[in-house]
């Protein structure tokens, strides 16, 4: 009975996520005019109309090169801050550390738009408002806290005795670091990186205040979605889908495994 | 090839009452096989890595040779070391794992392949090399470890534990390699153990370590023998060394109330601790004068041996227990009657107050 019950709440929830994305795909991959017949049909006749329609929309290209730069960008900028302060929080015992690693998840208690609207009055005095570069800064800001703990779990999963056997055979401690940390660390950052560029790549609220002429996907998509046709909204809301939704189907092993060593 | 000289070694860890280790000092000569033998948490592996480098001493020296690496980082300090958990690196297959501290000191590619191979063929991994670890067992990883530590030629290899995470059947037959290893390389050696089996069967020499200190040091019949203090009489050795308390009375000394022969060394006070291992107690089931008459109370085969538990017939001054080691064909039943002996110079006389053997 238990079972039964349990099974039947997984079917419930997973058809509660899948069901919406599968008329998303539907509409993305049927003719306008399928698209615009009632009721919608429950299986697409696989026709690359509205696809095709949606990017060579005015703007949509530009939106599109936007997203994925702002995407990468945050990637980097992520790991490579995340990296030295997950391997801190792995390795070693200082005075704070758990204190720290809260204070880490802290920030993001503070709502988007406490954060987006006085850095939108930065970026204007600095000059990077409108730019990729001002949205990805605030996306690796969004994205920092969970990449911090994640990566602190994939070094915490590299054992200590490696990287010493490494000094002991030649190595300095970064030379330890880069030969016997890193290669083997190597599958859980780039999930961790991949983590932070879907995080960009579907965040809407910040980007949309800190973009006017240069907004990204989602932005874009966002602001003309009471006027777009109905193929468009589908084909739009498939590109928005779809990289998520395979990176996580790549990579669900390593995110099951987040923060799980350093969460003593 | 050198010698490895440690003066004044104290290392404290934060946030502990004691130090890991205390004062310390030891010297190892140049090709010996010296065995830090002791109780988990006694710093005998803290010593280890202060030696390898890994760990900042709080105060002494380090000389390797006639050089002082106390401030040197472990890649400047010519020596290799064989981990516990293996450390091979899970990303290089086996040829490059070995080769890795050759690669690193830019050695020539020749060289490199040359070292690799002299030392697979040591440890019998030449049809591994090009596997990686996640396809070998524990036994051959620890193989990898040892070889990538032998194939640099260091002058001091230091060994923390290498065959502790092995089974029990493997540790033996790598043991007896690991010493006619030892025999081929004649590299001075450190190696830490908590297993006195091992201690006693791989060293020229074995220093007991206790609670930060090292408390004895000699060669293994020396410590299995002559404990200094009946701390390492009851830790070397198995089953512990007995310890029966002596009494001195108007007639002389007694065990558990009867007659026994007097110590070798003077004794200050009226009561010691007579320390007697089991194989040197000889037992009887026929009465004789000058033996303590007990009951058995447990045996345990041993297939080589009996164990055999007995108690001492107290007198009067209270039950005491004695581990015996029997032949086999010695009539032991639980309940039967023995009379027990042990030759006078076969026992080592501790002080119950300073617990240290007389005469030190």
């Amino acid at each position: 009975m238990r079972r039964v019950l349990s099974y039947g709440a997984a079917v419930l929830l997973a058809g509660w996520i899948l069901v919406p994305i599968w008329f998303v795909v539907v509409g993305a991959f049927s003719t306008a005019d399928s698209v615009y017949s009632y009721p919608l049909a429950a299986w697409p006749d696989w026709s690359l109309e509205s696809m095709r329609f949606f990017v060579t929309s005015a703007g949509v290209p530009q939106a599109l090169l936007s997203s994925v730069v702002v995407a990468l960008l945050t990637g980097v900028l992520t790991l490579l801050l995340a990296a030295p302060a997950g391997y801190a929080l792995a390795r070693f015992v200082f005075p704070g550390a758990s204190a720290y690693r809260l204070t880490v998840l802290a920030t993001r208690a503070f709502p988007v738009v406490v954060l987006s609207i006085p850095l939108a009055v930065f970026f204007l005095q600095w000059g990077i408002y409108d730019t990729v570069w001002g949205v990805a800064f605030m996306h690796t800001a969004l994205a920092l806290p969970f990449v911090v703990l994640m990566v602190a779990g994939v070094f915490a999963g590299v054992p200590v005795d490696i990287e010493e056997a490494a000094q002991i055979f030649g190595c300095s401690r970064v030379g330890a670091f880069r030969r016997a940390v890193v290669p083997n660390a190597a599958p859980g950052l780039a999930a961790a990186g991949t983590f932070a560029v879907l995080l960009s790549y579907n965040e809407v609220f910040a980007a949309s205040i800190l973009t006017l002429q240069e907004p990204t996907l989602p932005v874009f998509v966002l602001t003309g979605l009471t006027q777009a046709p109905l193929p468009f909204r589908y084909a739009g809301a498939l590109f928005l889908l779809a990289p998520a939704f395979l990176f996580i189907l790549l990579i669900r092993k390593r995110l099951i495994g987040v923060g799980g060593p350093t969460l003593r | 090839m050198s010698d490895i000289r440690l003066t004044g070694i104290t290392k404290r860890y934060p946030r502990t009452a004691a130090p890991a280790v205390d004062d310390v000092s030891l010297t190892v000569a140049d090709g010996e096989f010296v065995v830090l033998l002791g109780p988990s948490g006694c710093g005998k592996t803290t010593l280890l890595r202060t030696i390898a480098g890994l760990e900042r001493a709080d105060a002494g020296t380090v000389h390797l040779g006639d050089r002082d690496v106390t401030g040197l980082p472990p890649r400047n300090r010519d020596l290799a070391m064989v981990f516990q958990g293996y450390a091979v690196f899970p990303h290089l297959t086996v040829a490059e794992n070995i080769g890795f501290g050759l690669r690193m000191r830019k050695e020539s590619r020749a060289d490199v392949e040359e070292g690799v191979r002299y030392a697979a063929g040591l440890v019998q991994l030449d049809d591994y090399l090009d596997r990686y670890p996640s396809a070998l067992s524990g036994g051959q990883r620890q193989r990898v470890a040892v070889a990538r530590a032998v194939a640099v030629r260091p002058s001091v290899l230091l060994m923390d534990e290498p065959l502790s995470n092995l089974d029990a059947l493997l540790r033996l037959s790598f043991r007896s390699e690991l010493k006619a290893l030892a025999k081929e390389l004649n590299t001075t050696i450190v190696y830490v153990t908590h297993d006195q089996v091992e201690a006693l069967s791989l060293g020229d020499r074995v220093a007991v370590m206790q609670a930060g200190e090292i408390v004895q040091s000699g060669t293994p019949m020396e410590v299995y023998d002559q404990p200094v203090n009946r701390f390492v009489g009851g830790f070397l050795g198995t089953p512990p060394m007995n310890m029966l308390p002596a009494r001195r009375g108007a007639q002389g000394w007694t065990v558990a109330g009867h007659p026994f022969a007097a110590p070798n060394g003077a004794a200050d006070g009226d009561e010691l601790l007579a320390g007697i291992r089991a194989e040197n107690i000889e037992a009887s089931t026929t009465e004789r004068p000058d033996a303590l008459p007990g009951r058995i109370r447990l045996v345990e085969p041993l297939g080589s041996q009996l164990l055999v538990t007995a108690v001492l017939d107290g007198n009067g001054a209270g039950e005491q227990n004695v581990k015996i080691l029997t032949p086999t064909d010695f009539p032991a039943a639980d309940g039967t009657e023995v009379w027990l002996r042990a030759a006078p110079e076969r026992v080592r006389w501790f002080d119950p107050a300073t617990e240290r053997a007389l005469g030190r």
